[in-house]
């Protein structure tokens, strides 16, 4: 490098138009007189050009949809964590939003706001860092004793009862043990077949008789899923019919008239572009099937490649907890949810 | 037409169709800002809602003070710094194969222009290079290079956004585009151009 590197910044603030008049008017003087640093700044000019030269990409179809249901998952989750929230517990991890405070150091993570914290907490916390013990008699140490031998008790009889730990009825963490099962049933890859340039995908023995399926998005983005399943007419009404609610039927009518029919003809599912792209972000004619708890998946070949070569992200805690309709939604597509076909 | 303030006032006050135009406004922003990350849509998509996400459900902390394109994309960045401690262990190459919402490959991004072919191809292969050096970036080089690429920042709405000084962004702007000068030189050593290596003599 023949100049000094404060020259060399300015010649990338010069084409950025981010210098002082002075001082572009002093570049430009040092340029007419440095055939090295002339060089130098058509080089940068030119790697300019050619990043404008990378197109900008679009959103898809689903985008908006997508958003909006995760948005409310987001909102259904928050709420019942807050009610299942006890105290003393970490608790459901919130997003971390835009910080308040400045940090200099762009390693650094910019601290997340706090929580609010409630009026009632702030007294309590003040409360208890200022509360003098009370003076004791012996009878509360008794009680305290007897209390103690109480809670001895139940906790014994919960291992003697109940030895594999109880259930767990946090959300999820049933979330995260029913992720890390799919993804190793995935992995091991006992049922999946690789397409090649075919549009014609063998459905499974159970599906095959049926002459249409309804394909839904599945998609999990802390969990690096994302795929289509497959319904039959004979699906949609067992789930329609088991619904309790009006409001659950009415989300299912919505959720399979949102979505991609595809024709089953001679025992194979006709992969059609719009399945695929509208969903899977793929090429049609490279795609992945694949049997999973009596459910079949359809997945973008490259996608699936990446999934199975990841490491499943399990510390991340999903979006929201399953629907209440059984419908699969974004945070929802464990093989339970789905009935037999 | 509305600023980004005043949708996010009226947003805050109840009104969910200013939330739907900030994102009609900032959506296309915001997926380029994480397709040149990433370079995967799909990805690029999951990470754009979650910004949305988090928008939407911490409304009631925007100071209207703050320009809101530098609050987006400190979120942005925030979700971008969750997905590589999330992804730490399993961080992929970029790929030119990797799959657009088209169907079309990566590589195939780059625009075709009616010049000669040769031409063409060169410029092409310069633009598939460049895709691959961006991404070898070091990961506050990129921000700072894609901020102002994608977004057309200028570097006090960076420094602003990052949380750092603009001295800060300038020699980051620097060192990213020399790295990524000197990538292109490198493979298009023998090509009649401007492009030469470091230590390569005029």
């Amino acid at each position: 490098m023949a100049c000094e590197e404060k020259i060399q910044e300015d010649l990338v603030a010069l084409i950025q138009h981010e210098l002082s008049s002075d001082r572009e008017a002093a570049v430009h003087k040092h340029l007419e007189g440095c055939a090295s640093c002339r060089d130098e700044y058509e080089q940068f000019r030119s790697v300019f050009k050619a990043a404008k030269r990378i197109n900008l990409v679009e959103p898809s179809a689903v985008f908006r949809k997508n958003l909006e249901r995760r948005i409310s998952e987001a909102i259904e989750h928050s709420k019942r964590s807050q009610l299942q929230k006890r105290p003393g517990s970490t608790g459901v991890r919130l997003p971390n939003v835009a910080p308040t405070v400045e940090n200099t150091s762009s390693t650094k993570r910019i601290a997340p706001v706090a929580p609010p914290e409630s009026a009632a907490t702030r007294v309590t916390a003040r409360l208890n860092s200022t509360r003098r013990p009370e003076p004791r008699g012996p009878w509360l140490r008794y009680v305290a004793f007897a209390a103690a031998c109480v809670v001895l008790a139940l906790t014994a009889s919960h291992f003697v009862f109940f030895p594999k730990g109880g259930d767990n009825s946090d959300p999820a963490e049933q979330m995260r043990i029913a992720a890390e099962k799919r993804w190793n049933e995935r992995r091991a890859g006992q049922n999946w077949e690789k397409i090649l340039a075919e549009n014609a995908v063998p459905m499974p023995d159970d599906m095959a008789l049926t002459e249409a399926v309804y394909v839904l998005p599945h998609s999990v983005p802390s969990f690096h899923e994302k795929c289509v399943v497959a319904y039959t007419q004979a699906d949609r009404e067992r789930l329609e019919a088991n619904a309790k609610k009006p409001a659950q039927r009415e989300e299912i009518r919505k959720l399979f008239d949102g979505a991609v029919k595809v024709n089953v003809e001679g025992g194979k599912l006709a992969v059609t572009p719009d399945m695929v792209t509208r969903y899977l972000g793929g090429s049609n004619n490279r795609v992945v099937i694949l049997k999973l708890n009596g459910r079949m998946e359809i997945w973008s070949a490259s996608a699936f490649e990446r999934y199975r070569n990841a490491t499943p992200v399990l510390e991340t805690v999903p979006a929201a907890a399953p629907s209440e309709s059984g419908v699969p939604t974004e945070s929802d597509a464990h093989g339970a949810t789905r009935p037999a076909a | 037409m509305k600023t980004d303030p005043e949708l996010m006032r009226e947003f805050r006050d109840g009104d969910e169709t200013a939330f739907d135009k900030l994102v009609k406004r900032h959506q296309v922003g915001l997926l380029n800002f994480f397709y040149r990350l990433v370079w995967d849509h799909s990805l690029a998509e999951d990470l754009t809602q979650e910004v949305f996400m988090r928008l939407y459900t911490h409304k009631n902390e925007y100071e209207p003070q703050a320009k809101f394109t530098t609050y987006l994309y400190r979120i942005g960045r925030n979700c971008w710094i969750d997905y590589l401690r999330r992804t730490k262990s399993e961080r992929k190459n970029v790929s030119l194969d990797a799959e657009t919402p088209g169907g079309s490959a990566l590589a195939e991004t780059v625009p075709l222009r009616t010049e000669d072919p040769q031409e063409t191809a060169r410029k092409e292969e310069l633009a598939d290079t460049l895709v691959e050096a961006i991404d070898e970036l070091p990961e506050d080089h990129k921000l700072v290079f894609i901020l102002s690429e994608v977004q057309g920042m200028k570097y006090h709405e960076i420094g602003e956004t990052l949380g750092i000084p603009v001295g800060t962004v300038k020699s980051r702007m620097f060192h990213a585009v020399k790295r990524l000068k000197d990538s292109l030189a490198r493979s298009m050593k023998g090509a009649t151009g401007p492009w030469k290596a470091e230590g390569e003599t005029t």
